[in-house]
């Protein structure tokens, strides 16, 4: 590994980041030692073999908000970041086709496509700061997977550097593209291990004409889930169900005082026409009034948007900065056991966290307060819920973590036999081990 | 040829009578539904487990001999055509349902079974499985997962790899892995998803778990006439870029519509027409009721002469028989016929179907054309009589300057066929040198031998230890 404090770039396309810049960069605690913003594919390519030259490594960084996941590394060379990446290429708005370069944030590729009256139905946490690069780098989705999937499923041309400096396409600007293998979603979720995303071509869609978010309050968790259960069942225009604990809810809606939480809120979004929410809107609101909800309200329009918004945000409350983030995924049917253990979890070990889940995805997120991090063994905490996931077939992922605690913690779980092929990938497209080296499952 | 002590350790891993190797049997595996290439295997063997699939490819790396995994063998792109020889491994004894699982809405099946089974079966509860590839009434799961197919309805459903979240695959080294499975999140690379579409030559596929999606409450089929493609392509870029995703948005053209008249696919459908355009918008009923009179009215601004709903659910299966039974029903009108798969996008059909007629006029040759519109994907029908000398040679470069100008307008020379043997000069046409050496670089991880369905996909293919010999060619190549 380099020097830190001496080395000097052997060319202008990055710099040694000052010490007091360092802190701005780091990730889990450490630093980085340079600071590259190529701003086109040549630069990103000058930027990697300069990395092999060095011997240093290269991570990749859109806006930072998706940095806290993956393991601590153990150095840090150039750190790429891709500001200088966010160009748009085109909007060919009659194919519903986008291109941009991946620096660009989310929020500008959405206000671009509003002109035509069109979105990329891509809302995970931090939609409002993360570049489309880092959401797809990460495969980071929300409520909205429910009707329009992940970056898997919106994705059709991905162009990118990859670790060996090789400039590659994969897909093409149409919706259906049968033609070679989809290296794409290679890259997708690959968290900067094998290249740089350079440009995205998504499928858009119409945004829809009006939105609606029903509000049911359940006292009990079972009931929540088994309304969740038959308001999936209610048809295509219901687009995300979320189930949210009182914390969260309560987090989330200083702005909703009017609406008192009692245990668990279950969310329903439905858009469409608007002839066709009214009546859709109170369908939902039968069911959940038939499975036992306490009190049902609606948000229309706007209010609809600015709660999921904050659904999004949820991870920006300053009450959750020194908290461990962990995602769950199981079957869809077994979400209810890990919320269950959750408040377990809370009620019988008196900790201080928040739930909000996809019961229709089978996905749970929760946010365990660290307030005075000595008194808790958050590795026994997490093991305990890993055991669980995967005695249901699922996983568990840390997504952030004060960097004390991830210390001590497995961010990503194990590794199953296909592991001895993902290794076999990285080694052939990343030889000299440059690319965000170690952070990832298995150390990839 | 493949010696005796093989093909005697062959007929122990499946069962004597599973192990074909008479000519009269091999020649009914020398093409799949691209009858233009024919090469025999040395043999076919027709496993009915996995275990018994993973047992059969470990003696073929052992021994260096190439195998080609075979579905209902209806690709159109040659997938199953064995290239190099070798074993035919057809998945077709693999044909159970393992589990249906509606509170997680998921099914579990072998690779053989057929894809309009796995509708049938879950539909007294309400579901289907979306994609529904012309040939659903034979073609297999595992061969939808290997070409990623598509068909009508994937315009608003999306295609095989929308609806694959798990998969079971026998490696070309013979090892059984798992891929996906019910959860929706695995940290790791999509490995599910590279196999999707991968036209078995990264492993065999023996089962697949796919997404059952509730059926929509009501289902409203249009007919429009249009008095040329033109038109029609314009109303339905109006119809997209109006904000509606329909179910489905299918073409056909006067060509086209007289051999599914002449057949016994007969729909209905009126003769004297430039194009027809079927538009399927389904949901709630209240969605309908404000959809359809919009899809009406913008046909009829974009110059339909008459836009007619299906009086019935009978009047809508026949329409819908029609466009599914339009390939064969080329058999009507023409000896042969060679099926083209460009896609392009949206707004460049108009300028793709000039090209086709062009194309048709240069070449002397007639030329239908069916496609989903609302995907930009075109299915030009080549006509042709292989009997007529220079024809077939004919076909493949007219196909091939169609292909070119789906290129050079930003699109692809496959929307949901494949590459197989068909298409695969192409692919340097469509990708860079550094593209296709990183798919090759994938291959070696899963295939480093090149023994697991060699000869397709990549333009230069790798030498296989076996039977080189036994190749029959027929046309071109």
């Amino acid at each position: 590994m380099v020097d830190t404090s001496s080395t000097q770039p052997p060319t202008a396309i990055f710099r040694t980041l000052a010490r007091e810049e360092q802190g701005d960069y780091s990730i889990d605690g450490v630093n980085p030692v340079y600071l590259a913003e190529p701003k086109d594919k040549d630069e990103i390519i000058e930027v990697l073999s300069n990395a092999k030259n060095l011997s240093t490594t290269v991570i990749p960084r859109g806006s930072g908000t998706k940095l806290g996941i993956g393991s601590k590394p153990d150095t840090l060379g150039i750190v790429l970041v891709t500001k200088n990446l966010g160009k748009l290429i085109e909007h060919q708005h009659e194919n519903l086709i986008f291109t941009a370069e991946a620096g660009m944030t989310l929020t500008a590729a959405q206000e671009i496509l509003s002109r035509k009256a069109q979105f990329i139905p891509l809302d995970p946490h931090h939609s409002k700061k993360a570049t489309l690069g880092g959401i797809v780098a990460t495969n980071s989705s929300g409520p909205m997977m429910m009707r329009y999937g992940t970056s898997r499923d919106l994705i059709v041309e991905m162009r990118a550097v990859t670790a060996s400096g090789k400039y590659i396409r994969s897909g093409a600007k149409v919706v259906k593209n049968v033609a070679g293998y989809e290296i794409k979603k290679l890259f997708i979720g690959s968290f900067g291990t094998l290249g740089i995303i350079s440009e995205l071509t998504f499928r858009t869609y119409p945004i829809p004409e009006s939105e609606a978010t029903l509000l049911a309050q359940f006292d009990s968790l079972k009931d929540a889930f088994v309304a969740s259960r038959s308001v999936r069942d209610q048809g295509p225009s219901v687009t995300s169900i979320e189930l949210l604990d009182d914390g969260a809810f309560g987090l989330i809606t200083d702005s909703y005082s009017s609406i008192k939480a009692t245990s668990w809120t279950l969310a329903v979004r439905i858009d469409g026409h608007a002839g066709v929410i009214q009546k859709g809107s109170s369908r939902i609101s039968e069911v959940c009034s038939s499975n036992g909800s306490s009190r049902n309200d609606e948000l229309v329009g706007d209010e609809s948007k600015r709660f999921w918004n904050s659904i999004n945000e949820i991870g920006e409350v300053p009450l959750l900065e020194r908290s461990v983030h962990l995602k769950i995924s199981v079957p869809q049917s077994a979400t209810i056991q890990i919320i269950d253990k959750l408040s377990k979890f809370r009620s019988e070990k008196a900790l201080e966290l928040v739930v909000n889940a996809l019961p229709s995805l089978g996905i749970i997120h929760t946010f365990i307060l660290a307030k005075d991090s000595s008194e808790l063994d958050f590795a026994k905490i997490v093991e305990d819920l890993r055991i669980s996931a995967l005695e249901l077939n699922g996983n568990l992922t840390i997504y952030s973590a004060p960097s004390k605690i991830k210390e001590r913690l497995d961010v990503w779980g194990p590794t199953y036999p296909d592991f001895r092929l993902m290794k076999a990938i990285k080694e052939n497209f990343d030889p000299d081990k440059i690319m965000t080296p170690g952070r990832f499952i298995g150390g990839l | 040829m493949l010696d005796s002590g093989i093909l005697d350790e062959l007929r122990m891993t499946v069962g004597e009578e599973h192990l074909l190797d008479s000519k009269k049997d091999l020649q009914a595996y020398d093409c799949d539904a691209l009858t233009i290439f024919k090469n025999e295997p040395d043999a076919v063997v027709l496993p009915a487990t996995t275990e018994e699939v993973a047992g059969v490819v470990k003696l073929c790396n052992r021994e260096g001999i190439c195998f080609t995994p075979r579905g209902a063998g209806t690709s159109l792109s040659g997938g199953a055509n064995p290239v190099e020889g070798g074993l035919v491994i057809s998945l077709v004894r693999m044909n159970k349902v393992i589990a249906i699982d509606y509170e997680n809405e998921v099914i579990e099946a072998e690779a053989g079974v057929v894809n309009s089974v796995l509708s049938d079966i879950v539909s007294k509860e309400g579901f289907f499985f979306a994609p529904d590839p012309s040939s659903q009434k034979t073609c297999t799961i595992g061969g939808n997962v290997a070409h990623n197919s598509g068909g009508a309805h994937c315009l608003k459903y999306g295609v095989t790899c929308n609806h694959v979240v798990g998969l079971e695959v026998v490696l070309p080294d013979g090892e059984i892995m798992i891929l996906g499975g019910h959860n929706l999140y695995n940290p790791g690379y999509d490995l599910l998803g590279l196999i999707l579409g991968s036209e078995g030559t990264l492993g065999i596929v023996t089962k697949v778990l796919a997404r059952i999606v509730r059926k929509p409450k009501q289902i409203r089929t249009y007919l429009a006439t249009f008095a040329s493609v033109e038109d029609a392509s314009n109303a339905v870029s109006a119809i997209i870029s109006g904000g509606m995703i329909p179910a489905a948005l299918e073409m056909m053209d006067p060509l086209a519509i007289d051999a599914i008249e002449s057949s016994k696919y007969s729909a209905g459908y009126p003769r004297d027409t430039g194009s027809i355009l079927i538009v399927e918008v389904d949901g709630e009923s209240e969605e309908l009721e404000i959809l359809s009179p919009i899809i009406m009215s913008t046909c009829k601004e974009n110059g339909a002469k008459d836009v007619k709903e299906a009086a019935s659910e009978a009047e809508r299966k026949r329409w819908w028989n029609g466009r599914k039974g339009a390939f064969e029903a080329m058999e009507t009108i023409s000896p042969n016929y060679y099926v083209q798969d460009g896609v392009v996008p949206r707004n460049k059909i108009p300028l793709l179907m000039k090209k086709v007629e062009e194309v048709s006029k240069s070449y002397s040759l007639r030329i239908a054309n069916v496609f989903h519109a609302g995907d930009g994907n075109l299915h030009p029908l080549i006509l042709y009589d292989e009997k007529v000398p220079g024809e077939v040679e004919k076909v493949i470069k007219a196909g091939e300057e169609i292909l070119m100008e789906c290129i050079a307008v930003g699109g692809s020379i496959s929307g949901e066929h494949g590459i197989g043997i068909e298409k695969k000069t192409m692919m340097t046409n469509l990708y860079s040198s550094e593209d296709l050496d990183a798919m090759l670089k994938i291959r070696s991880v899963f295939n480093p031998k090149n023994l697991c369905n060699p000869g397709k996909i990549f333009p230069s293919s790798g030498a296989c230890a076996s039977s080189v010999s036994g190749q029959v060619q027929k046309g071109a190549w």
